[in-house]
């Protein structure tokens, strides 16, 4: 067992990751987790040059912002952290920690998806929620807004086809859809997509990254139409021409219980992605 | 021990090592010469478990080093020619990696550090070639690991640190210590390693110990021309010519004119 995990071990390689990962991507972080408070000062001196009013980004515009710090954290960090270990000096020096790879593994998932995520966002939004505290023209913070933003939209859409007609077991589908929990695994799972392209491409790392992403999920719709086609093709037609019918598709098992099958399949992706991540490190040469 | 049996590896269709069998014993330093391009340096990186052979088996102590073994690993250290330069202080990075290996001292680091003139307080991605290799030099003794591995140790470091290197080699390696260092600088190495292997191209011409290799080979430094030497070298006030001790005289080994005598006469170093 010692040789596969040993926790002492671990905790101490999991400490030594942190640090070499501050040292190398500390800054990029830093700037990330202060780019809402950036940006809100920056428009409020626009503002203030060029209308002479005192105005904060709104909270939509915060939002925006916010999805694409992290957006870019999620695509940067893995390249700054771990995307050396397929360069010779900094790969050679790395496989050769006496560490098992099974938490050298742990320590580079949980740094990718976990730790470094939760504190840029955390910091994201404390500081969002602190500058809205401060100056009253703000409005809601980010962290308030978030739970309104998602009911609103899911609501709107509800309203939508309600008025299209009474759709049976659309509420349902809503219900499981517009629960936040749901689209965790699908950021781990892009966390981990960018962790495997940093660790498996030499060169032009997130470029490959976007580019291997794009042609396999072109590959895996061309393998699904005809699938997809077989199922719900009848449904495709009947929602063109009379859209109450969408109601009959939402009776389908696959849409009563979407949230089940969407875990299942991004659990699935993940545990793939992990094994990838995890079958890199163990064949890694150099 | 290191074992290594008819190991092949090959960089594509080149191949590089073939049919490489040797046995490393402890307590020695071995210098592992060879021309370029030979494999010295992937013969290391086998031998430290950064590459997996196409064929045949390696073993330390009974540890397959591509497995990467933490307590395989924490006994052996690889240092590379080239060398990474974190965004940390020497110091830090000597704490960060230095933990977790079971032997590894900050004073003896720190004492290396010292000696090598080299401050540990400096950001090693500030430092120039020279300072980062003493650092990493340094950090290599200080781990006094059973298995050191050092490609080029020599290489950018100025006159006083060769000097400096191969006092900290024997002052802070372990007695039971297998250290091999590839190098083309035999004479910044000459007088601490021994035994030697000369790696030709896919093989071994010599491995051997320097009492054997004199035993074997008598390094003639007088000005008398010999018509049995395999090699001859004019030097600074003589010449230094290499026959067949045939006599079973006693001379001092010159790794330099023994490379160049393995080189011209394969065939008969191979049979000696």
């Amino acid at each position: 067992m010692n040789r596969i995990f040993n926790i002492k071990r671990f905790g101490r390689y999991l400490k030594s990751d942190i640090r070499s990962c501050t040292a190398d991507y500390g800054l990029s972080l830093m700037l990330i987790s202060l780019m809402g408070v950036i940006i809100y000062i920056g428009t409020i001196l626009m503002g203030l040059i060029f209308n002479g009013t005192w105005e904060g980004p709104g909270v939509g515009f915060r939002l925006t912002a916010f999805a694409v710090c992290m957006f870019v954290l999620v695509v940067t960090m893995p390249v700054k952290c771990y995307g050396k270990i397929t360069a010779k000096k900094e790969g050679s020096d790395w496989l050769m920690v006496p560490v098992a790879k099974t938490e050298k593994f742990l320590s580079m998932v949980i740094m990718t998806v976990f730790i470094v995520p939760v504190v840029s966002a955390g910091t994201y939004l404390c500081l969002d929620a602190i500058t809205c505290a401060i100056d009253k023209t703000c409005g809601e913070s980010l962290i308030s807004s978030f739970g309104s933003l998602i009911v609103n939209f899911f609501g709107m859409t509800a309203t939508v086809y309600s008025e299209a007609g009474a759709v049976p077991g659309l509420q349902e589908f809503i219900r499981q859809v517009s629960n936040p929990l749901l689209y965790v695994d699908d950021i781990i799972g892009m966390c981990l997509i960018f962790l495997l392209g940093a660790i498996v491409f030499k060169t032009g790392k997130t470029a490959k990254t976007f580019l291997a992403f794009f042609l396999i999920t072109s590959v895996l719709g061309l393998i699904m139409t005809p699938v997809i086609t077989h199922y719900f093709g009848e449904f495709a037609v009947q929602f063109q021409t009379k859209p109450q019918m969408t109601g009959d598709i939402f009776n389908l098992g696959i849409f009563r219980h979407v949230a089940l099958f969407d875990t299942i399949n991004d659990t699935l992706v993940n545990l793939a992605l992990m094994a990838g991540i995890y079958y890199r490190i163990k064949t890694l040469k150099h | 021990m290191i074992n290594l049996k008819d190991i092949k590896f090959s960089y594509g269709e080149n191949t590089v090592l073939q049919n490489i069998s040797m046995t490393l014993k402890e307590g020695r330093i071995y210098g592992l010469l060879g021309e370029n391009g030979v494999g010295k340096t992937t013969l290391l990186t086998l031998m430290c478990g950064l590459k997996k052979p196409d064929k045949g088996q390696i073993s330390t102590d009974g540890w397959d080093p591509y497995d990467r073994d933490p307590d395989f690993l924490s006994q052996q250290y690889y240092l590379g020619d080239d060398l990474a330069a974190p965004n940390m202080k020497a110091s830090d990075f000597a704490a960060n990696y230095g933990s977790f290996r079971p032997d590894f001292s900050m004073d003896t680091f720190a004492s290396i550090m010292k000696e090598f003139e080299t401050d540990i307080t400096q950001k090693m991605n500030c430092m120039s070639y020279g300072q980062l290799k003493k650092t990493h030099v340094a950090f290599a003794l200080a781990c006094r690991t059973k298995y050191l591995f050092m490609d080029e140790p020599t290489n950018g470091l100025d006159i006083p640190s060769k000097s400096q290197f191969r006092k900290a080699v024997m002052k802070y390696t372990r007695e039971d210590s297998t250290i091999v260092i590839s190098t083309h600088q035999v004479r910044d190495l000459e007088n601490i390693i021994d035994p030697i292997i000369i790696l030709d191209s896919k093989e071994v011409l010599l491995n051997a110990g320097l009492e054997e290799i004199a035993a074997r080979l008598f390094f003639d430094y007088s000005n008398t021309p010999r018509p049995d030497a395999l090699y001859c070298e004019m030097i600074p006030g003589g010449s230094i010519q290499v026959c067949m001790n045939t006599d079973s005289q006693e001379s001092k080994v010159n790794i330099e004119a023994l490379f160049n005598t393995v080189h011209r006469h394969k065939s008969i170093i191979k049979n000696l």
